[in-house]
C-alpha cells in the first residue's frame, strides 16, 4: 500500500474526497480508518456505496487498518487515507505508521477558532496536530487539489 | 406512520449556496412556497451539518411528513441526511435533487401519498436527464 494522500477531514469521505482528489491523484482504493463508521454496519455501507471514479472504497477501524498494513494488504494499489480527527491520526501513528506528510482538508466546529476557512480548531486539535508534528508529520492544509497548500506550522504556532 | 391531516414538506440539504437557489428558481416558476427548508453544508463538519439538518426537520415536523433531499450520494450533506434518519426512521431521504425533481415534488404534493410522490419526483428526475 503507497499513499497518494494521508488526509485529516471531519465529513470523512465526501465530494472533495472522492471526486477532487479522487480525479487528480487517481487512486486505486480510498480507506476512511473510523471507528465510529467501521463498527455501524448501515454507516459502512453508505460511504462504501458509492462510486468514486472508479476507486475501490474500503472502511476500517483504526486498529484494523494497522492490521491491514502490517499484513500487507492491497500491496500493489495506490491508496489516499482519510481519518476523522487529528487525534485519529495520532493514534495511527502511535501504531506505528509511517507518515511523512498529511493534508489537513477540513476541521469544522460552530465553537471552534478559524485559522483558515476550512480549518477550525479547539485546543485538543492543537495538541494533536502539535504532537503530529512532533513525530515528523509535515502538515498541509489543502481542501481541494485546485488551492494552494499551506503550510500549517505557522497558524498553529498562533493558535495554540 | 404519516397522519392523514400533515402535508407534505422538504429539507433540502446541499452543497455552497445550491438549495436556496434551487428553491428561488423553484418560486420564481411555480410561486412562493410553504413547508421547506434549505441547509447548507457550507463550514460545517458532519456533526454540526447533522444537527442543522434536525433543526430543519424539528421546525417542519409537527405539521408536515418531511422528505431529505440531497444534492450528491457520497457527499457530506447526503450522509447527514442517512445519519439523521438513523435516529428518525419516519424520514424519507431523494439523492441526486435537481430542478426539475423539485418543481415536481412542489406541483405534485398535495395531490399524492408521500411514496407515491417520491415515486414521481425519482422519475421526472431522470427522466429530464436527455442528450440530443
Amino acid at each position: 500500500m503507497a499513499f497518494v494522500l494521508v488526509r485529516i477531514d471531519d465529513r470523512l469521505i465526501h465530494g472533495q474526497v472522492s471526486m477532487a482528489w479522487g480525479a487528480a491523484l487517481e487512486p486505486d482504493r480510498i480507506v476512511l480508518a473510523n471507528d465510529d463508521v467501521a463498527s455501524t454496519e448501515w454507516k459502512c455501507d453508505l460511504y462504501c456505496d458509492f462510486d468514486a471514479l472508479g476507486a475501490a472504497i474500503s472502511v476500517l477501524s483504526l486498529d484494523g487498518f494497522l492490521e491491514a498494513v502490517r499484513e500487507g494488504r492491497w500491496a500493489d494499489e495506490r491508496v489516499l487515507l482519510v481519518v476523522g480527527s487529528p487525534r485519529d491520526l495520532l493514534a495511527l501513528l502511535d501504531g506505528g505508521l509511517d507518515v511523512p506528510e498529511a493534508n489537513v482538508g477540513g476541521l469544522h466546529g460552530e465553537t471552534k477558532r478559524e485559522i483558515l476557512p476550512y480549518v477550525f480548531v479547539d485546543d485538543d486539535d492543537v495538541r494533536a496536530l502539535l504532537e503530529i508534528q512532533g513525530r515528523g508529520t509535515k502538515l498541509t492544509a489543502q481542501d481541494v487539489p485546485q488551492s494552494r497548500g499551506i503550510d500549517l506550522a505557522p497558524l498553529l504556532g498562533n493558535a495554540a | 406512520m404519516s397522519e392523514p391531516s400533515k402535508r407534505i414538506g422538504c429539507v433540502i440539504v446541499a452543497h455552497g449556496r445550491l438549495g436556496e437557489c434551487l428553491m428561488e428558481a423553484v418560486q420564481g416558476i411555480v410561486g412562493t412556497q410553504q413547508g421547506w427548508a434549505a441547509v447548507s453544508n457550507t463550514d460545517l463538519g458532519l456533526k454540526d451539518l447533522r444537527e442543522s439538518v434536525e433543526r430543519a426537520v424539528d421546525g417542519l415536523s409537527a405539521t408536515h411528513d418531511v422528505v431529505l433531499l440531497s444534492d450528491m450520494p457520497g457527499g457530506s450533506c447526503h450522509h447527514a441526511c442517512r445519519e439523521v434518519m438513523g435516529e428518525r426512521p419516519d424520514l424519507r431521504l431523494l439523492s441526486g435533487l435537481n430542478l426539475m425533481m423539485l418543481l415536481e415534488f412542489f406541483v405534485k404534493r398535495e395531490r399524492h401519498g408521500l411514496d407515491e410522490l417520491l415515486g414521481l419526483v425519482r422519475e421526472r428526475g431522470r427522466e429530464s436527464v436527455r442528450t440530443q
